[in-house]
């Protein structure tokens, strides 16, 4: 074996605050080699963050560190800003989370490259260092790089942001890449091409690679060796295989059974024990099945749906210079106790189809019809009865809770608007606390003092306050740490079955779709581009872009994960052979 | 961003018209310039037809509908025409001439005092912020809070008994009031000139650095914990180098929001400068305007600082607008 | 721009705008709730304190906060009953001991019209202190109904939008009004009714910044889900404005309304001071400021800096209480 390039030896860290004396990091210690892909894995809260910053020497300045990081035998600690500064973006450089505020936004995106050229290599010209971040940019896939080099920030996308970050990450061929959770803003898609990206830029460096991340799925397809932490410690480290078929520690047991996947058959013959959890709340969702769909009622009917947005220009005159079709003619319908699924990627159009049903008045075209009654012609009172019967449990769990109501007045809310009594209220209060599996005491508190997974079941109670036909569930789980998701999905898969409330499930999460759903409707460009039972769709897709979704779900087992994805990253255009038509340095010696 | 500026420039001629139609209707029906000009306890009555000529030429009439009134000064505004000065001073003089005298004192306070305050200000809640919880930032924060927190009359007595104090102490100081020393010509006066701007400049420029300075912090403060700003030190800037080319054009830009209002606010502080250090610019003008019912010349130095805030903003808006090339 | 030097406008405007990057402090971001998850029992931990609790905590512990507070009560218990104890009023004239320092009977000595500068300072005090209070509870009154307005319904269709397009206008007409000018023309016509006008003439003059900041944190408060889930549940808009926006924006409403008492203190001085704020026969700070002279220091000092430890301590006050609602943004960085 080759020789560690960091070696992490007793870090802790901690950070004074108001509560007292934080500890980030406990007494972790590891190693990574040249050409080694390491996964750190944690849940939030974990720590995984703040080891992989004291590494780059880019902790905040009230962090108390103690222990020893060498990186190619040099101790980062003993070193001076000025020392450190030589090695970041030269012999060790970063891949941060959230690539919409990592770049600058004041400064084009060529400028920003090069700069990370000419701060190690001074001797390069400007006019080099701006060929060589094209070469780069071509080399991470962006299309045009001439003329995008020339633009800024906001004119790109997230996933071309983090091809960016990782163009910039690569620039000076470094012997180490640490990857902070680079896809967990981005969609499933473009995930999966950043992670092939990533891992075939360090195949072609042969850099050593530390990847941090809360998803296993990810780590199955990428990490050589993985390292568990909880609660700023180490819970348990090996390779890759032994982590996922053999895990000792029952934390990595635990995370990996709450892991949902989509290769989840019946008999599925994966070794991996990631997603053994779920199979139990797939067996709760589809159990009491007795009666015939096209005998049950229809909850919701859509029809034609359609909702266009003008573009306009023009600040004193408006006028319409375009028009964004949101929705473009969708029509699903759901029937009682049943839960549909309404997948797709961000700006497909699923989350205004919700917002149209919840509006609860006429659409710009089409019908939306609920228990056969078309919103359009409601009277100001029936919307209002009927704002009982249609509720929405919303993603995020931390913004869906007024912070200043505690969780009984909270619950409360709809019932008053419904003129339900005090006392059938209070007894309705302790009922649905009970029944999300919180306790009736609970009531007095507010959602500051509850956990994320507690406040989503208080988001849920809150839509089944008053015995509502149709929960819309917008998300519900993404914001949630793997194994809170875990409950929270069985909770609803619970509910299902006992109150025969009917689900439309909004998500752009597959595998957590496949656990809990009857129905799926896959949407693309505010089109559904196909529709069905969920195990026919996942196992027989019939449209392209179905497939290519179910292609992009990372597969939490190795062996599996690796067969898939290929090799990305246009290595003649990182050497500089550019295919750009503008001769560059080396292109036009060749010419 | 030819377009983005033009369309605030239109914006901000409209609410300056309107600004200054309102102040110039609130005048005239407020003021009773009659009452100045001919004092009910006057020991001799002026004939009803001579105060009515009188007042009609001065476009002050209280007997003539506002709104005439009003339409008349519109009228001579349009052709560059601001009306004559009224009051107990029977010159009639044109008030746009009174103003183009005024101005150029005034303004050389005010540009002066803005410019110094707001270099300072911004190196100063830089420096401060990034250099966070040293005594230099600790002292520097201690005084603009102070300085917030005083009356702009108190500052100015706080420089001049502190002049007057050294001139006792030493015999040498610098003129306490008056711009001007009608005594002396050439190099003299050039010297006299320059040394009667020094007090009432520190107080402009102090009033401002110290409002700047706290702005300038807090946003500095918040590009220190951006994530580009790391991104740039893991590129392999050090902190300074990081701050300098990526965090201060990043810090300014929100400035620049600020300063739209800075002309306004030292306009204020130049008013009392300029009655305290007995300056004949436009705030005296106005202090005086004011208090004799002038009411053409109260309503054209509402147009002249409305002019002046339209200026600062769109210097801001383009200021802006070259930092930052989202908004362009 | 209204009041000579207004402490709050821009540092509100930045304030929010570090409450609207959630993302200000990123490394801390990813460190363990310091609120633990409540017990299963019962036991109320120290967790579980309410917020308005907690704020009283951080404000109590903060020691300029408590000097500020310490030293506004005892100028309120000093502008209440000086008066009525000391020998001179503040019209009564000693023209035999004109422009003499201070001395046992004059404690701040006699200005150049014979007045008894202690005696002018005390009564100044309570008429700023009034004036001060007043105001800042008038305009925060009146941003709150404006912003809170225009914020809600700016989301609102073409008719809200129309609603807070013409709300933003006048507060940016305001804005461009030269505030002192008009306030020198109101205030001497109805100075001659009541000196307590001055309260609603300075509240109109200075309530857009605070407005502005308002309607800014409605709209971030409209767009939250909970705001949202009132409106999917069919709650009323004025019940969801009194409900769920007032409270959460409350405490910022306190913060701004004690930095207000001192914008507005700031203002009236100034105003009195060029000789357009009080008439006589009342006297204020501004007023007695008035009669300084350079050469006899004590004419200008005491009431100087009997204003300065106002202003500063109830500003102290405002920004502990800004650093007890928000220790990460703001003042406790400044």
């Amino acid at each position: 074996m080759s020789e560690p390039i960091l070696s992490v030896k007793d870090l802790s860290v901690a950070f004074d605050t108001e509560a007292g004396r934080v500890q980030a990091v406990q007494d972790l210690s590891y190693q990574v080699r040249r050409g080694e892909a390491l996964a750190i894995v944690g849940e939030s809260g974990s720590g995984k963050s703040v080891s992989s910053l004291a590494v780059m020497g880019l902790l905040p300045k009230g962090a108390q560190i103690s222990g020893d990081i060498e990186l190619m035998g040099k101790k980062i600690f003993t070193m001076s800003d000025r020392q450190l500064s030589d090695l970041r973006g030269d012999t060790i450089s970063m891949v941060f989370q959230d690539p919409l505020s990592a770049l600058t936004p004041v400064y084009r995106i060529g400028d920003q490259i090069s700069e990370v050229v000419r701060i190690h290599h001074p001797e390069v010209s400007k006019q080099k260092a701006s060929e060589r971040a094209i070469e780069l940019l071509e080399a991470v896939g962006i299309p045009e790089p001439r003329r995008r080099a020339q633009q800024y920030p906001h004119e790109f996308s997230g996933g071309m942001r983090q091809r960016v970050m990782i163009a910039m990450a690569i620039a000076n061929e470094p012997e180490l890449i640490i990857a902070d959770e680079p896809t967990t803003a981005l969609d499933v898609t473009i995930q999966a091409q950043v992670m092939a990206l990533l891992k075939s830029a360090q195949e072609m460096l042969g850099a050593a690679t530390i990847l941090i991340t809360h998803d296993m799925g990810v780590v199955a397809g990428f990490a050589d060796r993985v390292l568990v932490m909880k609660d700023s410690r180490l819970v348990e480290t090996g390779d890759v295989e032994q982590i996922f078929y053999e895990p000792r520690e029952q934390y990595t047991r635990d995370l990996l059974s709450a892991v949902p996947r989509i290769d989840q058959g019946a008999d599925s013959e994966s070794r991996s024990v990631a997603g053994s959890a779920m199979r139990t709340v797939a067996e709760v969702a589809t159990s009491d099945d007795t009666t015939p769909r096209e005998q049950r009622p229809t909850v919701l009917e859509v029809e034609d749906l359609h909702r266009v947005y003008p573009i306009t220009k023009g600040a004193v005159v408006r006028r319409k210079v375009g028009e964004q079709r949101a929705v473009d003619g969708i029509s699903f319908d759901i029937r009682e106790g049943e839960c549909m699924a309404l997948v797709g990627e961000s700006g497909c159009g699923k989350t205004t189809t919700l917002m149209e049903i919840m509006q609860l008045r006429t659409p710009q075209q089409g019908e939306i019809r609920i228990d056969g009654r078309p919103t359009g012609g409601l009277s100001r009172a029936e919307r209002a009865k009927l704002r009982s019967e249609v509720t929405l449990v919303f993603q995020d769990p931390m913004a869906s809770l007024d912070p200043r109501m505690p969780i009984g007045d909270i619950l409360k809310e709809p019932m008053r608007v419904q003129g339900y009594s005090a006392q059938r209220m209070n007894e309705r209060v302790e009922w649905l606390l009970k029944t999300v599996e919180l306790r009736p005491e609970h009531a007095s508190r507010y959602p500051t003092e509850f956990s994320g997974g507690q406040r989503q079941r208080v988001g849920v109670a809150r839509a089944l306050a008053c015995d509502p036909k149709l929960i819309i569930l917008d998300e519900p789980t993404s914001a949630l740490d793997v194994t809170v998701q875990a409950g929270v999905l069985a909770l609803l898969a619970d509910l299902k079955t006992r109150l025969g409330v009917s689900y439309l499930f909004v998500s752009h999460d597959l595998s957590v779709v496949r656990h809990i759903s009857d129905r799926i409707s896959v949407m693309r460009k505010g089109r559904i581009v196909e529709s069905g039972p969920t195990h026919q769709v996942f196992e027989n897709p019939q449209h392209e872009y179905t497939k290519e979704l179910l292609d992009a779900v990372p597969i939490p087992d190795p062996k599996v994960a690796r067969t898939r994805g290929g090799t990305v990253i246009d290595a003649e255009a990182f050497q500089g052979n550019s295919h750009d038509e503008t001769p560059s340095e080396q292109g036009s010696v060749r010419a | 961003m030819a377009r983005f500026i033009s369309i605030r420039v239109l914006t901000y001629v409209i609410l300056v018209f309107l600004a200054t139609s309102f102040a110039y209707l609130l005048a005239a029906s407020l003021m009773h310039p009659e009452d100045v000009l001919y004092p009910p306890a006057a020991p001799k009555p002026v004939p009803e037809a001579t105060a009515q000529a009188y007042m009609n030429a001065r476009n002050i009439n209280p007997d003539v509908p506002l709104f005439q009134r009003y339409a008349n000064w519109l009228g001579g505004l349009v052709r560059g025409d601001f009306g004559v000065t009224t009051g107990t001073n029977k010159e009639m003089r044109p008030v746009l001439t009174v103003l183009s005298e005024r101005i150029p004192i005034s303004l050389r306070l005010v540009v002066l005092g803005t410019v110094i305050g707001t270099v300072v200000g911004v190196v100063v809640g830089m420096v401060t912020a990034v250099r966070r919880r040293s005594i230099g930032d600790r002292s520097a924060t201690l005084l603009s809070f102070v300085l917030v927190s005083l009356p702009t009359p108190v500052v100015i007595l706080v420089v001049q008994q502190i002049n007057q104090a050294i001139q006792n102490r030493t015999g040498y100081g610098l003129p306490a009031i008056n711009p001007v020393n009608p005594l002396l010509h050439g190099w003299d006066a050039f010297v006299y000139e320059s040394k009667a701007l020094v007090m009432p400049t520190i107080v402009l420029a102090v009033l401002a650095a110290a409002s700047y300075s706290r702005y300038m912090k807090v946003t500095t403060l918040d590009v220190l914990g951006s994530d580009y700003l790391r991104t740039a030190r893991a590129k392999g800037l050090t902190r300074g180098k990081a701050m300098n080319r990526h965090g201060l054009r990043m810090a300014l830009i929100p400035m620049g929001q600020y300063f739209a209002f800075a002309i306004g606010a030292a306009f204020t502080g130049s008013l009392f400068v300029e009655l305290m250090f007995n300056w004949q610019g436009v705030g005296r003008y106005v202090i005086s305007a004011i208090s004799m019912a002038d009411i053409n010349g109260t309503a054209a130095v509402v147009l002249y600082t409305g002019v002046l805030t339209l200026l600062s903003a769109t210097l801001a808006d383009f200021l802006q607008g070259l930092l930052d090339p989202r908004i362009r | 721009m209204t009041n000579p030097s207004d402490l709050r406008g821009a540092d509100d405007a930045a304030t929010l705008q570090i409450e609207s990057d959630h993302r200000a402090n990123a490394v801390l971001e990813g460190l363990p709730p310091s609120e633990a998850e409540p017990p299963a029992g019962d036991a109320r931990s120290l967790e579980s304190i309410g917020r308005g609790e907690l704020l009283r905590r951080r404000f109590l512990r903060n020691p300029s906060a408590v000097t500020g507070m310490v030293i506004v009560l005892l100028l309120i218990l000093a502008a209440i009953f000086a008066p009525m104890l000391y020998q001179y009023g503040p019209f009564e004239r000693d023209l035999r001991n004109a422009l003499t320092g201070p001395t046992q009977f004059h404690w701040f000595g006699v200005d150049e019209n014979g007045y008894d500068v202690f005696a002018r300072t005390m009564v100044g005090l309570r008429i700023s202190l009034v004036i001060g209070a007043g105001t800042a509870l008038l305009t925060t009154l009146l941003a709150l109904l404006v912003g809170t307005i225009a914020g809600y319904v700016s989301y609102k269709g073409r008719w809200g939008a129309f609603v807070d397009g013409a709300l933003v206008n006048l507060i940016n007409l305001f804005l461009v009004i030269p505030g002192l000018l008009l306030l020198m023309l109101f205030s001497p016509v109805l100075q001659q009714a009541s000196w307590l006008w001055m309260i609603p003439l300075l509240a109109v003059f200075s309530w857009m910044l605070t407005a502005r900041v308002l309607r800014a944190m409605t709209q971030q408060l409209v767009r939250t889900e909970y705001v949202e889930a009132s409106r999917f549940m069919g709650v009323n808009p004025v019940v969801t404005i009194v409900r769920h926006i007032i409270p959460n924006i409350a405490s910022w409403i306190i913060i701004d309304t004690t930095l207000g008492v001192s914008a507005a203190i700031l203002g009236e001085t100034g105003l009195s001071f060029i000789g357009f704020g009080i008439q006589y026969p009342n006297v204020s700070l501004g007023t007695v400021l008035q009669g300084y002279n350079i050469s006899a220091p004590w004419t200008w000092i005491p009431p100087a800096a009997v204003l300065a430890a106002l202003v500063i301590s109830v500003n102290l006050m405002g920004e502990a209480l800004r650093d007890a609602l928000d220790p990460t943004s703001g003042s406790s960085r400044v």
